[in-house]
């Protein structure tokens, strides 16, 4: 911001005294909503465009429509992970914030840590048959299918409580929110087998994290025949395909944690 | 026609027929499809006021659907504007109580050869999803404007488009081998039987609808030239003593065929703006399938550059530039927006002899407009004949200056021998300057559209008519 009115720049620049008192409130002023002002860098990335064609159900029309957002966007945050502003559209569906609460169902490193409402079960289970830690983050899935943002002093203390643990997120959800390692990552270090083989669906969560994830089931035995990169379990599933989201589980999708041997 | 309710409802109940559920009506979705990335229309937008609202959007799914639909227009007598990525900034598509056409749901790509080094696809695939399609398979369209990211296929071509890379490449009009497309009478326009590298078969009349602005009818699906994808890059920036010390090195470039993939002269104002450093900058990307022919160019170039002046920075402001270079929404949030200030760009072209003409008068009588605080410019796009210069403008958030600006900027373009767009097209932004530089040969492209559009149904009301 310093360097965007640094002497070099306003050189350029025509200055004229009702000009300089603008500069002057410049810190006090903020856009709130970049969306409105973008021709829609993001667009190529949106399932629901992609999907439909329809710039309504994209960021532009999301970004101008709150509750159809909440209704229609699928959270994915792809969109964040283009803007070159980093707006977090999706967390500005809804003014109720999300309100995280962590609750430790058994102790034990290393820690599952699970996201109620999404994937206790999977998680309980593992936990189970690895003698593993189990946690549950309260609230946390709100911002995901309500698009409440996070409330902040709530997730730092949770991230802050599993704080040099070893502790897994089995959803790319809490992976995404808290800064989790995510199981699926350590599935060989957990001494966990995948046995399948076909196409991946990268978590729309964790692109950046494409490489580490298919190198990690490939060591865990997955036979990878393609990458999809595309699709949304929430927007337009491909039934070919195996998610790694617990919640391709509870919409008839393959899900990689009905895949583990 | 299109003014009274009853054709309209049942016209409506047509496309819905037609569509079944792919099409809307709803005030909120008219809204959206009226704005566009016209910065006059977006600034209107953003202060509550109204816009020309279409009658309807729909998406059909094939160039058939395309052809009933605009059948359908004709027989209600509803004008209608085929709309691809929304990201053009001329005022294209705004059509009042159009059906808007919006082709996003035909997006495939329908054959690619690498033996004949080509690709079909239809006009609604985003550009940035047939540049990936064609990246995997080693080859690349790089056709790359700063709308990369939303623009689709058929905007590209009916707003007669360029990119960071046509120095080399060409424009959208020398990728295009042919064309299909719906008439505005809703007959539809086949590829020829054969796709070939060219045909002394006539005027070509698809190339009509290059630049057309949806004015003559819907594009549909395009073949289009495709490259191997470079394997040998060569980048460097050059600091020379004047913005027209620059332009001379790279008229030599151009001649000597030592021709760049990217080339962008930033003048001192501009390169201040973007990289702190207030010096007349040339950004170079020099990429070629051969070593020998990279080191070849690189070669001259460096000789050309060195003798007018040019000192090297090395290759820290090119990487910059490719970071940044489809961001347009970073400095409009951190700064354009919040001192109640507007941004524009103006794109023009003019032969080397003209050129610093063009690039000193426009900086001095543009920037001297009342409300008008910075004019920036860099030549983004080099010819053998001459330069593209692209100027950045930042003024008062208000109509009124828009205007005088344009009015400004348009007599010192046409009084400088230069043109008044060299490729974003002319919409209604342009379109009464349009006249003044095509001459009577705009009164026979209105004969033209009256021929091919005797209803004239397809996006009325632009500088065609």
């Amino acid at each position: 911001m310093i360097a965007l009115v640094s002497l070099t720049v306003l050189k350029a620049v025509k200055l004229t005294p009702k000009l300089v008192a603008r500069f002057a409130l410049l810190p006090l002023r903020k856009v709130r909503n970049p969306c409105l002002y973008c021709p829609g860098i993001c667009l190529a990335s949106c399932p629901t465009f992609l999907d439909s064609g329809n710039m309504m159900l994209s960021p532009l029309g999301y970004s101008r429509h709150l509750e159809l957002g909440k209704e229609k966007c699928a959270k994915c945050w792809r969109c964040v992970q283009e803007c070159p502003a980093r707006h977090q559209l999706p967390e500005t569906y809804s003014r109720e914030k999300a309100r995280l609460e962590l609750r430790v169902l058994r102790e034990g490193s290393p820690l599952l840590v699970a996201v109620e409402g999404l994937d206790e079960s999977y998680a309980s289970s593992l936990s189970s048959r690895l003698g593993a830690g189990l946690a549950v983050v309260k609230a946390l899935d709100q911002r995901y299918t309500e698009g409440r943002p996070l409330e902040g002093s709530s997730a730092r203390a949770v991230v802050k409580a599993l704080s040099g643990r070893e502790a897994y997120s089995v959803s790319p959800e809490a992976a995404h929110a808290l800064g989790l390692r995510f199981l699926p990552t350590a599935f060989t270090t957990l001494g966990l087998k995948v046995k399948y083989e076909g196409v991946v669906h990268i978590p729309c969560l964790l692109r950046s994290a494409e490489p580490e994830i298919l190198n990690a089931l490939r060591a865990a035995g997955a036979m990878i025949t393609g990458v999809d990169r595309d699709s949304c379990l929430k927007a337009k599933p491909r039934l070919d395909a195996l998610y790694l989201c617990p919640r391709a589980g509870k919409l008839g999708l393959k899900s990689v944690y009905d895949f583990l041997q | 026609m299109g003014g009274e309710p009853v054709p309209e409802r049942e016209f409506l109940r047509r496309v819905e027929e037609l569509l079944k559920g792919r099409v809307a009506s709803d005030p909120d979705t008219l809204r959206l499809y009226s704005r566009y990335y016209w910065l006059l229309a977006l600034l209107t937008e953003l202060r509550g006021e109204p816009l020309p609202k279409p009658l309807a959007v729909a998406w059909p799914e094939s160039a058939e659907e395309v052809a009933v639909l605009v059948r359908l227009c004709n027989e209600y007598g509803i004008p209608f504007a085929p709309y691809a990525g929304g990201s053009g900034v001329i005022g294209g598509t705004i059509c009042e109580k159009c059906l808007v056409i919006g082709v996003k749901r035909m997006n495939r790509v329908l054959t690619f050869s690498e033996e004949d080094a080509l690709v079909v696809a239809e006009a609604g695939v985003l550009l940035r999803r047939l540049e990936e399609f064609l990246n995997e398979r080693g080859f690349t369209l790089r056709h790359i404007p700063q709308s990369y990211p939303e623009a689709a296929l058929g905007g590209l071509i009916a707003t007669m488009s360029t990119g960071q890379f046509s120095t080399k490449y060409g424009g959208i009009e020398e990728l295009v081998l042919d064309l299909e497309f719906v008439a505005p009478d809703g007959v539809l326009v086949p590829m020829r039987r054969n796709l070939v590298p060219r045909a002394a078969t006539g005027p070509d009349l698809k190339r009509l609808l290059i630049g057309s602005e949806g004015q003559l009818g819907v594009i549909t699906k395009a073949a289009l030239k495709v490259f191997p994808l470079p394997q040998h890059v060569w980048k460097e920036a050059y600091a020379f003593p004047s913005f027209e010390a620059g332009l001379k090195a790279m008229r030599e470039v151009m001649l000597s065929w030592a021709t760049p993939a990217v080339a962008r002269l930033y003048d001192r104002d501009d390169s201040a703006a973007r990289f702190h450093d207030p010096r007349d900058i040339l950004l170079l990307i020099v990429e070629e399938s051969s070593e020998e022919l990279l080191r070849a160019k690189v070669s001259v170039i460096e000789k050309l550059a060195a003798k007018h002046g040019g000192v090297k920075l090395g290759g820290e402001y090119v990487e910059k530039w490719l970071k940044t270079r489809f961001d347009v929404i970073s400095e409009l949030k951190k700064l354009v927006v919040p001192l109640g200030l507007w941004f524009d760009t103006i794109e023009t072209a003019a032969t080397w002899s003209k050129l610093p003409a063009v690039y000193s008068e426009f900086k001095r009588r543009v920037k001297a407009v009342k409300g008008v605080y910075a004019v920036l410019a860099h030549a983004s796009h080099f010819y053998t004949t001459g330069a593209c210069i692209y100027f950045t403008l930042t003024y008062e958030a208000s109509e009124e200056v828009y205007w005088r600006m344009w009015r400004e900027a348009m007599r010192t373009l046409i009084e400088t021998g230069a043109t008044i767009s060299h490729h974003h097209g002319v919409g209604l932004l342009r379109k009464d300057w349009v006249a003044e530089e095509l001459g009577s040969a705009l009164d026979y492209l209105k004969r033209v559209k009256r021929a091919l559009d005797p209803g004239n149904v397809s996006n009325p009301g632009k500088w065609l008519g």
